[in-house]
Protein backbone atom coordinates (compact mmCIF):
# COMPACT_ATOMS: atom_id res chain seq x y z
CA UNK A 1 0.00 0.00 0.00
CA UNK A 2 2.52 2.32 0.94
CA UNK A 3 4.82 1.46 -1.82
CA UNK A 4 1.73 2.28 -4.65
CA UNK A 5 1.14 5.28 -2.81
CA UNK A 6 4.80 6.32 -3.25
CA UNK A 7 4.58 5.26 -7.00
CA UNK A 8 1.99 7.73 -7.44
CA UNK A 9 2.36 11.37 -8.22
CA UNK A 10 0.50 13.82 -6.30
CA UNK A 11 -1.86 16.92 -8.30
CA UNK A 12 1.22 18.73 -8.16
CA UNK A 13 3.77 16.77 -9.20
CA UNK A 14 1.15 16.35 -12.21
CA UNK A 15 0.69 19.98 -12.31
CA UNK A 16 4.75 20.68 -11.81
CA UNK A 17 5.07 18.36 -15.04
CA UNK A 18 2.61 19.50 -17.18
CA UNK A 19 4.06 23.03 -17.08
CA UNK A 20 7.52 21.74 -17.22
CA UNK A 21 6.32 20.15 -20.56
CA UNK A 22 5.11 23.02 -21.72
CA UNK A 23 7.94 25.60 -21.08
CA UNK A 24 10.51 22.78 -22.77
CA UNK A 25 7.76 22.43 -25.61
CA UNK A 26 7.64 26.25 -25.94
CA UNK A 27 11.20 26.58 -26.16
CA UNK A 28 11.66 23.21 -29.13
CA UNK A 29 8.54 25.09 -31.27
CA UNK A 30 10.27 28.22 -31.23
CA UNK A 31 13.19 27.02 -32.50
CA UNK A 32 11.66 24.81 -35.22
CA UNK A 33 9.73 27.57 -36.55
CA UNK A 34 12.91 29.58 -36.76
CA UNK A 35 15.09 26.90 -38.11
CA UNK A 36 11.95 26.74 -40.87
CA UNK A 37 12.17 30.49 -41.63
CA UNK A 38 16.00 30.18 -41.54
CA UNK A 39 15.83 27.61 -44.13
CA UNK A 40 12.90 30.07 -46.06
CA UNK A 41 16.10 32.61 -46.78
CA UNK A 42 19.00 33.39 -48.55
CA UNK A 43 22.29 33.54 -46.78
CA UNK A 44 23.81 37.07 -46.54
CA UNK A 45 21.33 39.22 -46.78
CA UNK A 46 21.82 42.39 -45.32
CA UNK A 47 19.30 45.58 -44.76
CA UNK A 48 20.94 49.33 -43.67
CA UNK A 49 18.31 51.58 -43.34
CA UNK A 50 19.07 55.18 -42.55
CA UNK A 51 16.54 57.65 -40.35
CA UNK A 52 16.96 60.43 -41.67
CA UNK A 53 14.06 62.17 -39.32
CA UNK A 54 15.92 61.84 -35.83
CA UNK A 55 18.93 63.51 -37.36
CA UNK A 56 20.96 65.84 -35.20
CA UNK A 57 23.11 68.88 -36.03
CA UNK A 58 26.24 69.41 -34.25
CA UNK A 59 28.12 71.91 -35.60
CA UNK A 60 28.57 71.90 -38.93
CA UNK A 61 27.88 68.03 -39.17
CA UNK A 62 24.93 65.61 -39.47
CA UNK A 63 24.51 62.68 -36.64
CA UNK A 64 22.51 60.28 -39.05
CA UNK A 65 21.27 57.22 -37.20
CA UNK A 66 21.05 53.85 -39.23
CA UNK A 67 20.03 50.09 -38.63
CA UNK A 68 21.95 47.08 -39.93
CA UNK A 69 19.51 44.12 -40.16
CA UNK A 70 20.75 40.12 -40.56
CA UNK A 71 17.57 39.51 -42.32
CA UNK A 72 19.41 36.13 -44.67
CA UNK A 73 19.64 32.95 -43.55
CA UNK A 74 23.08 32.65 -41.85
CA UNK A 75 24.35 34.71 -38.65
CA UNK A 76 26.98 36.92 -40.01
CA UNK A 77 30.23 37.17 -38.17
CA UNK A 78 31.49 40.20 -39.37
CA UNK A 79 30.60 42.61 -42.32
CA UNK A 80 31.80 45.63 -44.40
CA UNK A 81 29.70 48.04 -45.59
CA UNK A 82 29.99 51.20 -47.86
CA UNK A 83 27.95 54.27 -46.81
CA UNK A 84 28.47 56.76 -49.92
CA UNK A 85 26.20 60.36 -49.81
CA UNK A 86 25.24 61.24 -53.38
CA UNK A 87 24.85 65.04 -54.33
CA UNK A 88 22.36 64.16 -57.82
CA UNK A 89 24.48 61.27 -59.20
CA UNK A 90 27.88 62.57 -57.59
CA UNK A 91 29.59 60.53 -54.31
CA UNK A 92 30.48 63.86 -52.24
CA UNK A 93 31.28 61.81 -49.12
CA UNK A 94 31.57 57.65 -48.83
CA UNK A 95 32.87 55.69 -45.56
CA UNK A 96 32.92 52.21 -44.92
CA UNK A 97 31.61 50.73 -41.73
CA UNK A 98 32.49 47.49 -40.00
CA UNK A 99 29.79 45.21 -38.66
CA UNK A 100 30.76 42.67 -35.80
CA UNK A 101 29.18 39.29 -35.05
CA UNK A 102 25.13 39.84 -36.42
CA UNK A 103 22.93 36.88 -35.31
CA UNK A 104 20.00 35.37 -37.29
CA UNK A 105 17.86 38.40 -37.74
CA UNK A 106 20.07 40.69 -35.10
CA UNK A 107 20.28 44.38 -35.78
CA UNK A 108 22.92 46.72 -35.28
CA UNK A 109 22.59 50.12 -34.28
CA UNK A 110 25.05 52.76 -35.38
CA UNK A 111 25.63 56.92 -36.19
CA UNK A 112 26.81 57.95 -39.46
CA UNK A 113 28.65 61.47 -39.12
CA UNK A 114 28.90 63.60 -42.21
CA UNK A 115 28.99 66.85 -43.43
CA UNK A 116 26.38 66.84 -45.90
CA UNK A 117 23.03 68.19 -45.26
CA UNK A 118 20.73 65.07 -45.27
CA UNK A 119 17.72 66.69 -46.48
CA UNK A 120 19.26 67.90 -49.80
CA UNK A 121 21.90 64.67 -50.46
CA UNK A 122 21.26 61.12 -50.67
CA UNK A 123 22.31 58.23 -48.70
CA UNK A 124 23.09 55.03 -49.95
CA UNK A 125 24.59 51.61 -48.54
CA UNK A 126 26.32 49.11 -50.90
CA UNK A 127 27.74 45.65 -49.24
CA UNK A 128 31.34 45.71 -49.55
CA UNK A 129 32.31 41.54 -47.80
CA UNK A 130 30.68 39.04 -45.74
CA UNK A 131 32.12 36.76 -43.16
CA UNK A 132 30.22 33.44 -41.52
CA UNK A 133 30.87 31.74 -38.40
CA UNK B 1 23.94 1.94 -3.99
CA UNK B 2 21.39 5.00 -3.99
CA UNK B 3 20.72 6.20 -0.73
CA UNK B 4 17.86 8.16 0.34
CA UNK B 5 18.08 11.68 1.73
CA UNK B 6 18.48 11.52 5.61
CA UNK B 7 15.14 12.26 7.20
CA UNK B 8 13.41 12.42 3.75
CA UNK B 9 9.96 10.73 3.95
CA UNK B 10 8.69 9.06 0.71
CA UNK B 11 6.62 11.24 -2.00
CA UNK B 12 3.73 12.52 -1.74
CA UNK B 13 4.38 14.07 1.87
CA UNK B 14 -0.10 14.13 3.06
CA UNK B 15 -0.95 17.73 3.33
CA UNK B 16 2.07 19.30 2.25
CA UNK B 17 2.24 18.24 -2.06
CA UNK B 18 2.01 21.81 -3.04
CA UNK B 19 4.29 23.29 -0.72
CA UNK B 20 7.03 20.94 -1.06
CA UNK B 21 6.81 21.40 -4.89
CA UNK B 22 7.33 24.66 -4.47
CA UNK B 23 10.39 24.27 -1.71
CA UNK B 24 11.67 21.53 -4.58
CA UNK B 25 11.20 24.14 -7.21
CA UNK B 26 13.16 27.14 -5.68
CA UNK B 27 15.73 25.08 -3.96
CA UNK B 28 16.45 23.67 -7.78
CA UNK B 29 16.56 27.04 -9.39
CA UNK B 30 18.70 28.55 -6.29
CA UNK B 31 21.38 25.69 -6.98
CA UNK B 32 21.07 25.49 -10.74
CA UNK B 33 21.80 30.00 -10.49
CA UNK B 34 24.59 29.57 -8.27
CA UNK B 35 26.16 26.81 -10.54
CA UNK B 36 24.88 28.18 -14.07
CA UNK B 37 26.01 32.10 -13.13
CA UNK B 38 29.54 31.76 -14.35
CA UNK B 39 28.72 31.18 -17.34
CA UNK B 40 25.41 32.87 -18.05
CA UNK B 41 27.47 36.29 -16.96
CA UNK B 42 29.99 35.65 -19.80
CA UNK B 43 29.54 37.70 -23.04
CA UNK B 44 31.25 34.95 -24.95
CA UNK B 45 28.47 32.50 -24.35
CA UNK B 46 25.73 35.24 -25.45
CA UNK B 47 27.61 35.85 -28.82
CA UNK B 48 28.08 31.74 -29.46
CA UNK B 49 24.42 31.29 -28.66
CA UNK B 50 23.93 34.78 -31.30
CA UNK B 51 25.84 32.30 -33.68
CA UNK B 52 23.92 29.37 -33.22
CA UNK B 53 21.66 28.07 -35.70
CA UNK B 54 17.85 26.76 -34.30
CA UNK B 55 19.35 22.89 -35.48
CA UNK B 56 22.60 23.62 -32.89
CA UNK B 57 20.57 25.15 -30.31
CA UNK B 58 18.30 21.64 -29.97
CA UNK B 59 21.10 19.58 -30.37
CA UNK B 60 22.77 21.31 -27.37
CA UNK B 61 18.87 20.96 -25.45
CA UNK B 62 19.52 17.34 -25.71
CA UNK B 63 22.51 17.12 -24.45
CA UNK B 64 21.33 19.13 -21.76
CA UNK B 65 18.72 16.96 -21.19
CA UNK B 66 20.97 13.67 -21.13
CA UNK B 67 23.05 15.00 -18.56
CA UNK B 68 20.29 16.42 -16.41
CA UNK B 69 19.09 13.06 -16.85
CA UNK B 70 22.30 11.31 -15.60
CA UNK B 71 22.20 13.95 -12.65
CA UNK B 72 18.92 13.30 -11.40
CA UNK B 73 19.52 9.60 -11.16
CA UNK B 74 22.22 10.02 -8.94
CA UNK B 75 21.60 12.85 -7.06
CA UNK B 76 18.36 15.08 -8.03
CA UNK B 77 16.60 17.96 -6.53
CA UNK B 78 13.62 16.48 -4.84
CA UNK B 79 12.88 15.38 -1.47
CA UNK B 80 12.40 11.65 -0.92
CA UNK B 81 13.14 8.85 -2.97
CA UNK B 82 12.40 8.27 -6.72
CA UNK B 83 11.73 5.55 -8.88
CA UNK B 84 11.92 4.48 -12.47
CA UNK B 85 10.13 6.74 -14.99
CA UNK B 86 9.81 9.66 -12.44
CA UNK B 87 13.40 9.99 -13.14
CA UNK B 88 12.26 11.35 -16.86
CA UNK B 89 9.99 13.62 -15.22
CA UNK B 90 12.61 15.03 -12.87
CA UNK B 91 14.89 15.84 -15.86
CA UNK B 92 12.18 17.33 -17.97
CA UNK B 93 11.37 19.77 -14.73
CA UNK B 94 14.93 20.54 -14.40
CA UNK B 95 15.48 21.42 -17.69
CA UNK B 96 12.11 23.58 -17.44
CA UNK B 97 13.50 25.47 -14.37
CA UNK B 98 16.62 25.90 -16.06
CA UNK B 99 14.80 27.76 -18.67
CA UNK B 100 12.77 29.86 -16.63
CA UNK B 101 15.94 30.96 -14.95
CA UNK B 102 17.65 32.10 -17.89
CA UNK B 103 14.65 33.52 -19.47
CA UNK B 104 14.56 35.71 -16.28
CA UNK B 105 18.14 36.67 -16.16
CA UNK B 106 18.71 37.38 -19.84
CA UNK B 107 15.65 39.45 -19.59
CA UNK B 108 16.35 40.98 -16.67
CA UNK B 109 19.84 41.82 -18.93
CA UNK B 110 17.54 43.66 -21.54
CA UNK B 111 19.24 40.37 -23.68
CA UNK B 112 16.07 38.92 -24.96
CA UNK B 113 12.12 40.75 -24.90
CA UNK B 114 13.61 44.20 -25.94
CA UNK B 115 13.44 43.84 -29.57
CA UNK B 116 15.84 40.45 -30.05
CA UNK B 117 14.55 38.02 -32.42
CA UNK B 118 13.75 34.87 -30.33
CA UNK B 119 16.20 32.93 -32.05
CA UNK B 120 18.90 34.99 -30.65
CA UNK B 121 16.76 33.61 -27.14
CA UNK B 122 16.81 30.21 -28.20
CA UNK B 123 20.34 30.37 -28.88
CA UNK B 124 21.24 31.78 -26.08
CA UNK B 125 19.26 29.81 -23.52
CA UNK B 126 20.67 26.81 -25.37
CA UNK B 127 24.28 27.85 -24.83
CA UNK B 128 24.04 28.38 -20.89
CA UNK B 129 21.19 25.51 -20.41
CA UNK B 130 23.74 22.89 -19.24
CA UNK B 131 25.45 24.14 -16.42
CA UNK B 132 22.22 25.60 -14.77
CA UNK B 133 20.21 22.86 -15.88
CA UNK B 134 22.89 20.57 -13.78
CA UNK B 135 23.06 22.96 -11.36
CA UNK B 136 19.14 22.21 -10.46
CA UNK B 137 19.70 18.34 -10.92
CA UNK B 138 22.53 18.46 -8.04
CA UNK B 139 20.30 20.44 -5.56
CA UNK B 140 20.17 17.74 -3.50
CA UNK B 141 24.24 17.67 -2.65
CA UNK B 142 24.99 21.18 -3.23
CA UNK B 143 22.33 22.50 -0.70
CA UNK B 144 21.19 19.12 1.36
CA UNK B 145 18.73 19.83 3.56
CA UNK B 146 19.57 20.05 7.34
CA UNK B 147 23.23 20.13 7.03
CA UNK B 148 25.40 22.75 8.26
CA UNK B 149 24.61 24.42 11.39
CA UNK B 150 21.16 22.94 12.51
CA UNK B 151 23.01 19.16 11.82
CA UNK B 152 26.74 19.74 11.12
CA UNK B 153 28.93 16.78 10.97
CA UNK B 154 31.09 15.93 13.79
CA UNK B 155 34.62 17.17 13.66
CA UNK B 156 32.95 20.41 11.46
CA UNK B 157 33.94 23.59 12.18
CA UNK B 158 30.58 25.16 12.03
CA UNK B 159 29.71 21.83 14.79
CA UNK B 160 32.69 23.48 17.05
CA UNK B 161 31.62 27.07 16.98
CA UNK B 162 28.14 25.88 17.77
CA UNK B 163 29.39 24.05 20.79
CA UNK B 164 30.54 27.22 22.26
CA UNK B 165 27.03 28.86 21.73
CA UNK B 166 28.53 32.13 19.81
CA UNK B 167 26.60 35.26 20.77
CA UNK B 168 24.47 37.02 18.35
CA UNK B 169 26.78 40.01 17.54
CA UNK B 170 29.68 36.98 16.92
CA UNK B 171 27.77 35.02 14.60
CA UNK B 172 26.79 38.02 12.81
CA UNK B 173 30.48 38.88 12.28
CA UNK B 174 30.60 35.16 11.32
CA UNK B 175 27.65 35.39 8.84
CA UNK B 176 29.08 38.29 7.37
CA UNK B 177 32.37 37.25 7.12
CA UNK B 178 31.09 34.21 4.78
CA UNK B 179 29.05 36.18 3.00
CA UNK B 180 32.07 38.53 1.84
CA UNK B 181 34.14 35.14 1.26
CA UNK B 182 31.94 34.15 -0.74
CA UNK B 183 31.21 37.02 -3.17
CA UNK B 184 34.94 37.13 -3.28
CA UNK B 185 34.79 33.81 -4.38
CA UNK B 186 32.80 34.57 -7.35
CA UNK B 187 34.60 38.15 -7.81
CA UNK B 188 37.88 36.25 -8.41
CA UNK B 189 36.46 34.47 -11.20
CA UNK B 190 34.87 37.06 -13.17
CA UNK B 191 36.86 40.58 -12.41
CA UNK B 192 40.25 39.10 -14.16
CA UNK B 193 38.65 38.40 -17.23
CA UNK B 194 37.46 41.50 -18.46
CA UNK B 195 33.79 40.39 -19.74
CA UNK B 196 32.34 42.78 -17.20
CA UNK B 197 33.43 45.77 -19.10
CA UNK B 198 31.78 43.86 -22.40
CA UNK B 199 28.35 43.37 -20.30
CA UNK B 200 28.05 46.78 -19.11
CA UNK B 201 27.92 47.86 -22.81
CA UNK B 202 25.47 45.25 -23.45
CA UNK B 203 22.73 45.69 -20.51
CA UNK B 204 20.84 48.83 -20.77
CA UNK B 205 21.00 51.40 -17.55
CA UNK B 206 16.93 51.43 -17.19
CA UNK B 207 17.44 47.32 -16.73
CA UNK B 208 19.36 47.84 -13.41
CA UNK B 209 16.92 48.31 -11.01
CA UNK B 210 15.25 45.19 -12.37
CA UNK B 211 19.32 43.67 -11.70
CA UNK B 212 19.22 44.85 -8.17
CA UNK B 213 15.28 43.25 -7.67
CA UNK B 214 16.54 40.01 -9.10
CA UNK B 215 19.52 40.05 -6.99
CA UNK B 216 17.64 40.03 -3.59
CA UNK B 217 14.96 37.67 -4.82
CA UNK B 218 17.97 35.12 -5.57
CA UNK B 219 19.61 36.01 -2.44
CA UNK B 220 16.26 35.79 -0.07
CA UNK B 221 15.92 32.09 -2.19
CA UNK B 222 18.89 30.40 -1.48
CA UNK B 223 18.90 31.71 2.42
CA UNK B 224 15.45 30.90 3.90
CA UNK B 225 12.51 30.26 1.24
CA UNK B 226 13.28 26.76 0.14
CA UNK B 227 14.28 24.55 2.60
CA UNK B 228 17.58 24.95 2.96
CA UNK B 229 20.34 24.43 5.46
CA UNK B 230 19.46 25.70 8.85
CA UNK B 231 16.46 27.47 7.08
CA UNK B 232 13.81 27.04 9.93
CA UNK B 233 16.39 27.99 12.96
CA UNK B 234 17.54 31.29 10.74
CA UNK B 235 13.28 31.98 11.20
CA UNK B 236 13.53 30.95 14.67
CA UNK B 237 16.58 33.07 15.77
CA UNK B 238 16.16 36.39 17.40
CA UNK B 239 17.76 39.49 16.63
CA UNK B 240 18.02 42.64 15.03
CA UNK B 241 19.92 41.04 11.75
CA UNK B 242 18.01 37.41 12.39
CA UNK B 243 15.35 38.37 10.42
CA UNK B 244 15.00 37.04 6.72
CA UNK B 245 14.56 40.23 5.11
CA UNK B 246 17.67 42.13 7.66
CA UNK B 247 19.86 39.32 6.54
CA UNK B 248 19.37 39.01 2.71
CA UNK B 249 19.90 42.78 2.74
CA UNK B 250 23.30 42.14 4.91
CA UNK B 251 24.00 39.55 2.38
CA UNK B 252 23.71 42.08 -0.45
CA UNK B 253 25.37 44.61 1.11
CA UNK B 254 28.63 42.45 1.66
CA UNK B 255 28.21 41.86 -2.06
CA UNK B 256 28.43 45.19 -2.92
CA UNK B 257 31.43 45.88 -0.95
CA UNK B 258 33.42 42.86 -1.78
CA UNK B 259 32.57 43.89 -5.73
CA UNK B 260 33.91 47.30 -5.12
CA UNK B 261 36.84 46.26 -3.49
CA UNK B 262 37.50 43.88 -6.06
CA UNK B 263 36.76 45.88 -9.02
CA UNK B 264 38.95 48.44 -7.43
CA UNK B 265 42.03 46.42 -7.10
CA UNK B 266 41.89 44.96 -10.58
CA UNK B 267 41.86 48.46 -12.20
CA UNK B 268 38.33 47.76 -13.61
CA UNK B 269 37.54 51.16 -11.65
CA UNK B 270 39.36 54.42 -10.21
CA UNK B 271 39.79 57.81 -8.86
CA UNK B 272 38.83 59.03 -12.68
CA UNK B 273 35.79 56.51 -12.97
CA UNK B 274 32.59 58.19 -12.92
CA UNK B 275 29.91 57.71 -10.27
CA UNK B 276 27.78 56.14 -13.12
CA UNK B 277 30.13 53.67 -14.44
CA UNK B 278 30.67 52.37 -10.59
CA UNK B 279 27.38 52.23 -10.19
CA UNK B 280 26.88 50.09 -13.28
CA UNK B 281 30.09 47.75 -12.82
CA UNK B 282 28.72 47.21 -8.78
CA UNK B 283 25.48 46.81 -9.39
CA UNK B 284 26.16 43.71 -12.21
CA UNK B 285 29.28 42.50 -10.60
CA UNK B 286 27.17 41.99 -7.62
CA UNK B 287 24.55 40.18 -9.60
CA UNK B 288 26.06 36.57 -9.41
CA UNK B 289 28.18 37.60 -6.17
CA UNK B 290 25.04 38.24 -4.20
CA UNK B 291 24.15 34.64 -5.08
CA UNK B 292 27.73 33.61 -3.82
CA UNK B 293 27.32 35.40 -0.55
CA UNK B 294 24.34 34.23 -0.09
CA UNK B 295 25.88 30.52 -0.38
CA UNK B 296 28.65 31.44 1.52
CA UNK B 297 26.05 31.80 4.44
CA UNK B 298 25.28 28.40 4.58
CA UNK B 299 28.32 27.84 5.50
CA UNK B 300 28.58 28.88 9.05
Amino acid sequence: MRSNAARRKSTAEWVTLSLSLLVVGALIVVALVEESHRQEGDAGGLQVTFDTERVARRGDSFYVPYRVLNTGSEAISSAEIWIEVFDGERVVQSAEINVQFLPLQGRQNGIFVTTHDPESHALRSRIESLQFP
Amino acid sequence: MLVEPREASTRPRLGREWSDEFDDAVRGLASGFLIGIPVVFTVDSWWLGDQNEPLDSLTLLAAAYALTLAAVYWIGFRRGLRRGWQYLGDAIEALALAVLALVAVFWVLGQIGDGQAPSIAVGRIAVAIAPVSLGVAIANHLLARDASRVDPDQGDASAMRDSRHLGHRRRALFEFAASAAGALFMCLTIVPLDDLSAITTEVPFRNLPLVILLSLLVTYSVVFAAGFAGEADRHRTPGPLQTPFAETVVAYVAALIVCLTVLWLFGRIDQESTAMEVYTKTVLLAFPASMAAAAGRLAV
